[in-house]
């Protein structure tokens, strides 16, 4: 390793840790460490919101499948932007006027049963650490390629840092972490792409011809069907795109790091404005890399094309800039695990902890103390994890959470927002079938099982790599024919909820 | 009657509650569509896609762009909205407050 990059990372680290003491200094009370108190403007959240969303998997990631396959590279980042907008008109606002805390508060608001409370709280933690592991492991296997530091100290080290940042800084400090990283995001992509349009002197035509000549797809790279074989699996990943972003649990605790709802939309109008002007620079990027460095290089170095933009940073910029770009998606990781560790750490402490073990009972400082325990417990075991993980390829679970949150929390979510006969029953079957339905498929498909390459080595049942299209449909319908199967709630119950998500009035129950 | 009960029977909320329904969903609904489209054609209609719609922009790179002026239009569009939802909702419960509540 050589001295710049060093110095890059201990800047980063150190700045960082800065933040954290700063943050760790207010972050004494319950509502301070899950929310920021709800201190953030709506322009901070919605950079924060950016920076828990652009995951290294798709910043180096799109990247790199623009590079390799086009056009499908470019679908990816397309279903990442519209999906805020399901967030937006949806769930954002009520979410914000219904919870406290967690997604469990939400759904509790209208279901307040313990065995709801298990339900949400079970699933935001399996959802939260199905993203962390594989993303740690991903972690680790770049910062190895990046700097040729092995893989068990890059996991160590981001592994530590995040459980610090959370641990001691609660959500403040996660959320001035992100809002950093997504700064410096932006800034590197954005000086990538005017590096590759001043070298085709602006001339957009010429960059097009150039991506002809250096990919291996001719004409083709600019349909779909380099990256997925058939057209059901495009349409299976784009329905989980577009309908998962709004069941992540450690997106939509992001709705009550804010004031009111104002900033609520000024937070997402915000973190749309920036997913989309981010995700066209990959575009640019991706067209760049193919065009300088050519799809047979790419390739020989990665097949799986995630050193493109480090690569083309090295070819257009020299060391100074790759290691610039290196900074920047090592800040990329921990931005994003931390807010990983906090919703996962969200889930434990205040909803089993507080709600169901201490039935609601447990002082401020019970709680505060809690939620640290839970915070550094949550960073060592997913850390013995991505140990433990380090040959097993497990990086395809960052795309399929999506899947997952799309085919049991939004479902539920959706029906418990709007829907007059949904009840407590519907919303259980729900989340069991869409989880299971989701989980199952992705263990009997070809991610899993493969004769050559699978942890199961034999012929998968079922040849989807994205599994949305039944998996989704399947946790819809076990909702609706749950409801069914059990009495709609007393008249009076969802429209006293409905009230108070959509006025913030609040119509309690016990409310005479 | 309780504040619930109050404001559930007003003729405001119950509005409110209308408008928003019908401007919601509509728009989310058309919006799907319209983004589920695009999978489709890519998969079906490859043809149109590699058509080239002027120099060398094919359609199918135009129609996913067209997304960020969709998306990003919509979104103005209903923080637009949400603007007087909002208001409407405070004036509702301005007039039952708390301070209000009857027996």
């Amino acid at each position: 390793m050589n001295i710049t990059y060093f110095l890059f990372f201990i800047c980063i680290v150190v700045c960082t840790l800065i933040i954290t003491y700063w943050a760790a200094k207010k972050s004494n009370t319950t509502s301070q460490f899950y929310t920021a108190a709800g201190s953030l403007t709506g322009t901070q959240n919605g950079l924060a919101i950016a920076g828990d969303y652009i995951s290294a998997a798709s910043f180096l990631g799109i990247i790199g499948a623009i590079a390799l396959y086009g056009y499908d590279g470019f679908l990816y980042s397309i279903g990442f932007l519209v999906s805020y907008l399901i967030v937006l008109l949806l769930v954002a606002e009520p979410i914000h006027h219904l919870g406290k805390f967690s997604l469990g508060d939400v759904i509790c608001a209208r279901f307040p049963s313990t065995k709801m409370r298990w339900m949400m709280a079970v699933s935001s933690f399996i959802i939260s650490i199905l993203y962390l592991i594989p993303q740690l492991v991903a972690a680790g296997l770049l910062i190895r390629l990046l700097l040729d530091i092995n893989y068990t100290a890059s996991v160590l080290v981001i592994g530590s840092l995040m459980t610090i940042y959370v641990a001691f800084g609660g959500m403040l400090a996660t959320s001035w972490v992100q809002i950093i990283k997504t700064i410096v995001l932006l800034g590197g992509v954005f000086l990538l792409s005017l590096i590759v349009f001043s070298r085709i002197q602006w001339n957009i035509s010429d960059l097009i011809q150039r991506v002809e000549e250096g990919t291996v797809w001719g004409e083709k790279y600019f349909l779909a069907g380099q990256l997925f074989d058939s057209p059901i699996e495009i349409i299976s990943l784009s329905l989980a795109l577009i309908l998962g972003t709004a069941g992540l649990p450690h997106i939509l605790i992001r709705m009550y790091t804010v004031r009111d709802t104002t900033e609520v939309r000024r937070s997402i109008l915000t973190a749309t404005w920036i997913i989309g002007s981010f995700y066209f620079m990959t575009l640019i990027i991706g067209f760049g890399a193919v065009a300088f460095i050519g799809y047979q290089r790419l390739f020989d170095v990665d097949s799986t094309g995630n050193l493109a933009a480090p690569l083309l940073a090295q070819e257009l910029g020299g060391d100074f800039l790759l290691a610039f770009i290196s900074a920047i998606a090592f800040t990329t990781i921990v931005a994003v695990v931390a807010g990983l560790v906090i919703s996962a750490t969200t889930a434990f402490s205040h909803d089993i902890y507080h709600h169901i073990i201490k039935k609601g009972n447990s002082t401020e400082q019970e709680q505060l103390k809690a939620a640290q325990w839970t915070a550094l417990a949550i960073g060592i075991i997913a850390v013995l994890f991505a140990l433990g993980l380090e040959n097993v390829n497990v990086t395809f679970l960052v795309s399929l959470t999506f899947t997952v949150a799309a085919s049991s929390n939004f479902p539920v979510l959706l029906f418990t927002l709007y829907w007059k006969r949904f009840n407590e029953t519907g919303a259980i079957a729900g989340m069991i079938c869409g989880l299971i339905t989701s989980l199952m498929l992705l263990l009997l498909g070809p991610h899993v099982m493969d004769p050559n390459v699978g942890w199961i080595k034999r012929e998968a049942f079922h040849s989807l790599y994205n599994p949305g299209i039944f998996a989704i449909p399947a946790g819809f319908l076990s909702a609706i024919i749950g409801s069914f199967f059990a009495k709609p709630e007393p008249h009076d119950v969802f429209w006293r909820f409905y009230q108070k998500a959509h006025t913030g009035a609040d119509a309690g129950r016990d409310e005479k | 009657m309780s504040r619930f009960e109050e404001i559930e029977s007003s003729k405001e909320f119950q509005q409110l509650k209308r408008s928003k329904q019908k401007f919601i969903w509509p728009i989310t609904l058309i919006f799907i569509i319209y983004y589920l489209i695009l999978p489709l054609m890519a998969g079906y209609a490859k043809p149109l896609m590699t058509s080239f719609v002027f120099g060398n922009i094919t359609f199918g790179y135009l129609y996913g762009i067209s997304f960020y002026i969709v998306a990003w239009g919509l979104a103005f569009l209903y923080v637009y909205q949400a603007r007087k939802f909002d208001k409407k909702a405070a004036e509702i419960k301005e007039k039952y407050s708390v301070g209000k509540k009857g027996a």
